[in-house]
């Protein structure tokens, strides 16, 4: 792959929900129309419309998790909406990570064990050492026993994203990192992420309504009625 | 993958959620290998039981000799054999003489059971390794009394002269029926030649008893039978255990129907606590989806998990079932022996019905896991699906098949698929009802009781299949119940002190104020004795040849012997009129009353008529009536009971019976040198067996069932657990709406306690069904009604499920809202 070529690309995407029962009067739901975008590797993008643009929808086609119904994605050159689910996972696993709005960290796991589970399903040996070593980089390092309802929601927050870094994978999907946070706190996380990600030049696609979060991005998408409106192009690391 | 699967069982381990899913395994492989090995054993202390009636494992009965090369096969297949003769002999001393039913018996016997000896007549009995030794005589205390002899003397029988060493209590295979109970007398059968007692043409009787492997027998029974002589047949264990065997196979029956419902109960438990389990699990998969483990990959994984689960609930639950097992059969030492070596059957039973339980029950909601979709980590909520049809359609069948296997009988599985197939529906249409009827009464509620009806109300889909899974764990435990109730208190009759336990027969008229007399003067009996007329007659229409064709294969008595007939005027306690009525004494015409079995094997309906020939003069009679008879009782009962003497006074005889208490025996000694003619027939050993049995039998019903309340209960537990999370989260939104502590908690206990009440209500009209269903298909009892199952099954359903929600939704009252909230 040269360094021209989009990391990640869509062709034509569009998500549609048919009216119930084919009714003709209620007309189909367009949720993704004809979006067009290219992604470059260790570029950020931030994603950002009202709620119900379908930006999370959006993040959730381009990471593969879910099916468009009519287009394409590609991502580190595969096209990903012909695989199955099967080989969707494959590509998940060497290549993405995610931050969720609602932290998605298993209730019966300690910090450290939700931090080791990516390595471990990668297989690697050194899952603790590195689940650690993560954990000291979000500045959780004496926390790692904890388990998920003995931390607060920054300190939940700040686990995940040690999980997304450990986990070292080039593209790293953000749902509305901050969505669940305060200000003070969403500013400490936002801080940790972009460190983060610059040290380990990571590409970055995040979906926030924040608009401080979304001006630390070198690119800004704006989502609206389905459709992809650049808004901004800021230089790397104005 | 073994290892990432390994750790995520072990991190849902400690987190809880893979506790009550092991518990439910757990208590399905224990109680099932548990219930497998009982029945096991006791069905082999029923076959053991009959080899000890048999006095061996095979047995060839006829009056030909047992040809020698015979014996030399079962040598060649190291068989162990013992030969006894049966022949009628008279016996002499000094001063009487007396008609003798004798045995003679080889040094093996017996080969199976053992023989039961005294020294003085009437005495406390020990036992006896083998039988008499060349030169000696025993006898039975009739005999010692009727020939006023005493351990030590000397006794003449036929033409050679033996000591008499033993009185003989009892022997293993001492024939049922009265004709079994002849004084008897047993020699060596070495001395049989000396005595000459067996003349050319002498009837007698020769068995060949056999004792070996199973494959053995079987094999030596094939190459003997083509070479049998015309009348001689064989006997095996299963067709000696007579005295026992109805029992024994009501036991059995309910071990079985026992079993089943353990299948049916872990089943449904292990169906509630997987799906709880997956739906819970759900968020970790998409989560492991998103970090790229692909579904295939999650199938692996969950089948490793379900596996590794299954190995450690193995572990855990043999042994355990094997400890429990101990424990009932220590219960029950005195009745069933301890096997030889452990039975490997009933652990594989138990083993792969758990395994089963998990592929059919628990593997069929993980697999479905691997479909949740990955974007639903983006979204708050994880989707509550609803089981698929096809996993309960797979739970269904597993479970139709696993009772077939279980229980090897086609009507316990019908009636049981039947049974709850139909209840399922009607509890269905009942729960939805009564849900409707609540909902109108809800005004008549204070705050919580509305709260509390309203919650009912709202989730009546998931109300409605929570409560029939209460109802059907109700009414299988009450079901159980009844029938362990109704099968003791079958059993409790023949426990009762006072049963006769000494019979007379050949009492003439003349004889019966004398004998009364005696009894009630010695304090033998204060009540005296129950006499009851008989005599010996034969039939002459229908033709008894007819008859025996018409009967030809079917067991019973044949037509064309001599019967004993009798005479009453009132019908025998214990008999039941099922056709016709009985005779008032007004009756002038000569009527009968015959036994229904026996009616039916001749097909004889009321109307009929029968000639009977009696000491030479033809009695026509009508049958007015036919009746069932307690046969199991001991009792003196007759197939013929007619309305009028058949005999005058002075060629009528008697029988007689009464019951004598262990310290009035050695009266009885007095009773026959007073009454010499008298023979007497003694089944205190007998009665005292089957008391015995009886008696432990009830105790391993009670264990059986305390493990069968406990899956139940398992059952409950899980089906509240099933809902807890939905209900701790709104009783959550509620406290944090400013609910306080004590209306969430009357607003729980009302809508599981009204649950817990039509649940049982529910459960008593299946379980009715059910029961009427078992007592007279199964066991062949009477149908009843049960009103106490209307009063306890709601009334527990209430305590019980009104409990335990109580119980598992109390760290919502307990905790923060928020606290709550956050954890689900």
């Amino acid at each position: 792959m040269s360094n021209n070529a989009p990391f990640l690309a869509t062709d034509g995407l569009c998500q549609v929900i048919n009216s119930p029962n084919g009714n003709a009067d209620q007309p189909d739901l367009r949720i993704l129309d004809q979006v067009e975008l290219n992604i470059m590797p260790g570029e950020s993008v931030a994603i950002v419309g009202a709620s119900g643009s379908g930006k999370t929808t959006l993040l959730g086609m381009l990471a593969g998790l879910d099916t468009p119904s009519h287009g394409k994605v590609y991502l580190a050159g595969t096209e990903i909406t012909a695989l199955n689910e099967e080989k969707r996972a494959n590509i998940r696993k060497q290549h993405v990570a995610f931050i969720f709005q609602n932290f998605q960290l298993l209730p019966s796991l300690s910090a450290r064990e939700n931090v080791m589970l990516p390595l471990e399903v990668k297989g690697e040996a050194d899952a603790k050492q590195r689940a650690d070593e993560y954990l000291q980089k979000v500045g959780l390092g004496q926390r790692g026993h904890h388990y998920p309802n003995q931390l607060s929601g920054g300190e939940q927050q700040r686990v995940a994203i040690a999980r997304a870094f450990a986990a070292q994978a080039p593209i790293l999907f953000a749902d509305e990192p901050t969505g669940n946070l305060d200000s003070d706190t969403g500013n400490y996380i936002t801080d940790l992420l972009f460190e983060l990600n610059q040290a380990a030049n990571t590409t970055l696609i995040l979906v926030t309504h924040d608009p401080k979060l979304a001006a630390r991005c070198e690119r800004t998408l704006n989502l609206q009625s389905g459709r992809i409106q650049e808004t901004s192009e800021v230089a790397a690391n104005a | 993958m073994l290892k990432l699967a390994a750790r995520l069982a072990w991190r849902d381990w400690r987190g809880g959620e893979l506790q009550l899913l092991l518990v439910a395994l757990l208590l399905a492989i224990t109680s099932l290998t548990s219930i497998s090995l009982f029945t096991t054993q006791v069905q082999q202390a029923m076959v053991a039981e009959g080899a000890t009636l048999l006095a061996a494992d095979l047995r060839l009965n006829g009056s030909a000799k047992i040809a020698p090369e015979w014996q030399q096969l079962a040598q060649e297949r190291n068989l162990q054999q013992a030969q006894v003769h049966r022949f009628q002999g008279m016996l002499f001393n000094d001063t009487q003489m007396q008609l003798a039913s004798i045995k003679a018996v080889s040094d093996q016997y017996p080969l199976k059971g053992s023989l039961q000896v005294s020294d003085i007549a009437f005495g406390e009995a020990v036992t006896a390794e083998r039988g008499p030794k060349p030169g000696e005589l025993w006898l039975d205390s009739r005999l010692l009394a009727s020939l006023e002899a005493e351990v030590g003397d000397q006794v003449d029988v036929g033409e050679a002269t033996f000591t008499l060493t033993k009185v003989l209590v009892s022997e293993p295979d001492q024939n049922g029926g009265f004709a079994g109970f002849a004084p008897r007398a047993m020699i060596h059968l070495n001395d049989l030649a000396a005595t000459n007692a067996v003349q050319t043409g002498s009837r007698i009787n020769r068995s060949w008893l056999l004792t070996g492997s199973r494959q053995d027998l079987q094999d030596l029974r094939q190459t003997v039978t083509p070479l049998l002589y015309k009348a001689q047949s064989w006997t095996t264990p299963d067709e000696a255990n007579n005295r026992l065997g109805d029992t024994l196979d009501r036991a059995e029956q309910f071990l079985l129907l026992a079993g089943s419902l353990t299948v049916i109960l872990a089943g449904v438990a292990l169906v509630l606590s997987a799906r709880r389990y997956s739906l819970r699990q759900a968020k970790h998969v998409a989560l492991l989806k998103c970090l790229g483990l692909r579904p295939q990959q999650l199938r692996w994984l969950y089948l490793t998990q379900m596996l590794l689960l299954a190995v450690a609930a193995l572990l855990l639950s043999l042994p355990f079932a094997w400890l429990l097992y101990s424990g009932l059969l220590a219960i029950l030492a005195d009745y069933i022996r301890a096997p030889e070596g452990i039975p490997l059957q009933p652990f594989v039973l138990g083993g792969v019905t758990g395994l089963f339980c998990l592929l059919a029950f628990v593997m069929p909601p993980m697999l479905g896991l691997a479909k949740v979709a990955p974007a639903q980590a983006l979204r708050q909520a994880v989707a509550r699906s609803a089981q698929p049809i096809s996993h309960l359609l797979i739970g269904f069948v597993a479970i139709l098949g696993l009772v077939y296997w279980h229980s090897q009988s086609l009507l316990i599985t019908l009636g049981l698929v039947v049974a709850i197939g139909g209840l399922l529906a009607l509890l269905w249409a009942l729960s939805r009802g009564i849900l409707w009827i609540t909902a109108r009464l809800r005004q008549y509620f204070g705050q919580a009781g509305k709260l509390g009806i309203a919650n009912l109300h709202r989730r009546r889909r998931q109300n409605s299949m929570q409560m029939m899974i209460f109802a059907l764990a109700l009414m299988l435990l009450f079901s159980l119940l009844g029938v362990r109730n109704f099968l003791l208190s079958d059993w409790q009759q023949r426990l009762q002190t006072g049963i006769p336990n000494v019979f007379m027969l050949n009492i003439f008229g003349e004889q019966r104020e004398e004998l009364d007399k005696f009894v009630i003067d010695n304090e033998i009996n204060s009540d005296g004795l129950n006499f009851y007329p008989m005599t010996r007659g034969r039939i002459v229409y229908p033709d008894p040849e007819m008859l025996n064709e018409m009967a030809q294969g079917q067991p019973g008595p044949s037509a064309d012997r001599e019967r004993n007939l009798t005479w009453s005027d009132a019908l025998p306690a214990d008999n039941e009129i099922v056709a016709g009525s009985w005779w008032s004494p007004e009756d002038t015409d000569l009527q009968v009353s015959v036994e229904l079995d026996y009616a039916t094997r001749y097909n004889w309906q009321v109307g009929d008529y029968l000639i009977y020939n009696v000491a030479g003069i033809e009695h026509k009679a009508t049958i007015s009536n036919l009746r069932t008879v307690e046969w199991t009782g001991l009792q003196p009962n007759f197939f013929l009971v007619f309305s009028k003497p058949l005999t005058d006074i002075y060629s009528t005889t008697y029988l007689a019976s009464m019951y004598v208490a262990p310290e009035q025996r050695p009266q009885l000694s007095n009773l026959l040198r007073a009454q010499p003619t008298i023979s007497m027939i003694d089944v205190d050993q007998i009665l005292k067996q089957v008391q015995k049995v009886v008696t432990q039998l009830s105790m391993a019903i009670e264990s059986i069932l305390l493990l069968i309340l406990i899956a139940g209960v398992l059952v409950l537990v899980a089906s509240v657990q099933a809902s807890r999370d939905e209900r701790m989260h709104e009783s959550a939104i509620l406290r944090a709406l400013g609910a306080s502590k004590t209306l969430i908690q009357k607003m729980l206990l009302i809508e599981y306690i009204t649950m817990g009440i039509i649940a049982g209500l529910l459960a008593s009209a299946g379980a009715e069904i059910l029961l009427g269903v078992l007592q007279t298909r199964l066991f062949d009892l009477p149908l009843q009604w049960h009103w106490e199952l209307w009063v306890m099954a709601p009334l527990s359903g209430a305590l019980l499920i009104g409990f335990a929600g109580w119980w598992f939704n109390r760290r919502v009252m307990q905790a923060p809202p928020l606290r709550t909230l956050r954890q689900i």
